[in-house]
């Protein structure tokens, strides 16, 4: 079999390759989409550790202050 | 004491800990039976004597299919689970196996149409077994659209759940639909009772494509599952040391 008639599919080239196309596509898009959707949790969750953070430390500090003050 | 299995099983913590270890071993020995299985569909099979070469459609278009409907019955059993124990996890899977069904039925009806133009001469007709497929699809649609639009992702889980069980029934449609009813489509060619109508290149090839798309759907599951525990159990002190300050 040489290379032209492996792509020409014995007239039916078309309909196998954008059925093989769009099979990778929908892999890889899965692949992908798993990929950023655990970039964007990851990033989202320490955005949110530090805000909690800071407000603990916020927190503490008018409480130790009250403490002094009361 | 019997139970103990079943709740180390449904512990997000657990889960998460060992499909980390289990995933690159999937996603390897998918990758592996995908190359094997182009190979044998693509270069190393023969021809149908009526179909030619878009025989090799079939290589993509039934392990695709078989996915598709493998997956609803995965998402209708954890929702089950999820509704009747309020097992988190099982709600989590459910959750996950929503968009890898979607895009299998979106490959499996694509593929079937690209396989039917040649062949029937149209890309579409309404029978039963496309019909049915087709709404396959908007089940699996419609599962994602009414999780999404519930501000509370528990009440979301529950409501998408009973639409996900009552959905169940179109399954054994799907299956049973080239039976039943007079259509253009070709009923099954590998059955666990019958041998197989095939040849032996055309079966390997099949067979190996089949468990690749199968191992990688599960694989992009448990993907999608571990960043749903990320994200519903963030307040617990190991997701925060996992995901670092």
């Amino acid at each position: 079999m040489t290379m032209q008639e492996f792509f020409h599919m014995g007239g039916h080239g078309f309909y196998i390759w954008t059925s093989y196309a769009v099979g990778t596509v929908v892999f890889i898009g899965l692949f992908l989409m798993v990929k950023f959707q655990r970039d964007k949790i990851i990033k989202q969750l320490r955005r949110r550790y530090r805000q909690q953070k800071s407000v603990n430390e916020q927190n503490s500090k008018t409480t130790a202050s009250s403490n002094k003050a009361g | 004491m019997t139970w103990q299995w079943f709740h180390r099983l449904s512990s997000p913590k657990w889960f998460y800990q060992i499909s980390g270890r289990w995933l690159p071993w999937i996603m390897g020995i998918s990758l592996l039976l995908f190359s094997a299985g182009l190979y044998q569909g693509l270069f190393n099979s023969p021809i149908d004597y009526q179909q030619g070469h878009t025989v090799r459609i079939m290589y993509l278009h039934v392990p695709t299919a078989f996915a598709s409907m493998m997956f609803y019955v995965i998402l209708a059993v954890a929702a089950a689970v999820g509704y009747i124990w309020r097992i988190k996890l099982a709600h989590m899977a459910a959750v996950s196996a929503a968009p890898v069904g979607a895009a299998m039925t979106f490959l499996a009806l694509s593929t079937g149409a690209l396989w039917g133009k040649p062949i029937w001469n149209t890309w579409w007709v309404w029978d039963a077994r496309l019909t049915s497929e087709l709404i396959l699809l908007f089940l699996y649609l419609g599962f994602i659209a009414l999780h999404q639009a519930f501000e509370d992702r528990e009440v979301g889980d529950r409501a998408a759940g009973v639409l996900a069980m009552v959905g169940i029934v179109n399954i054994p449609i799907i299956h049973f639909s080239v039976e039943w009813w007079n259509t253009l489509h070709q009923g099954a060619t590998i059955s666990k009772f019958e041998k197989p109508s095939m040849d032996p290149a055309m079966l390997v090839a099949l067979l190996l494509m089949i468990f690749a798309v199968l191992l990688f759907c599960t694989a992009i599951m448990m993907y999608r599952m571990r960043n749903e525990v990320l994200s519903r159990e963030h307040n617990k002190s190991w997701v925060k040391e996992v995901v670092g300050q």
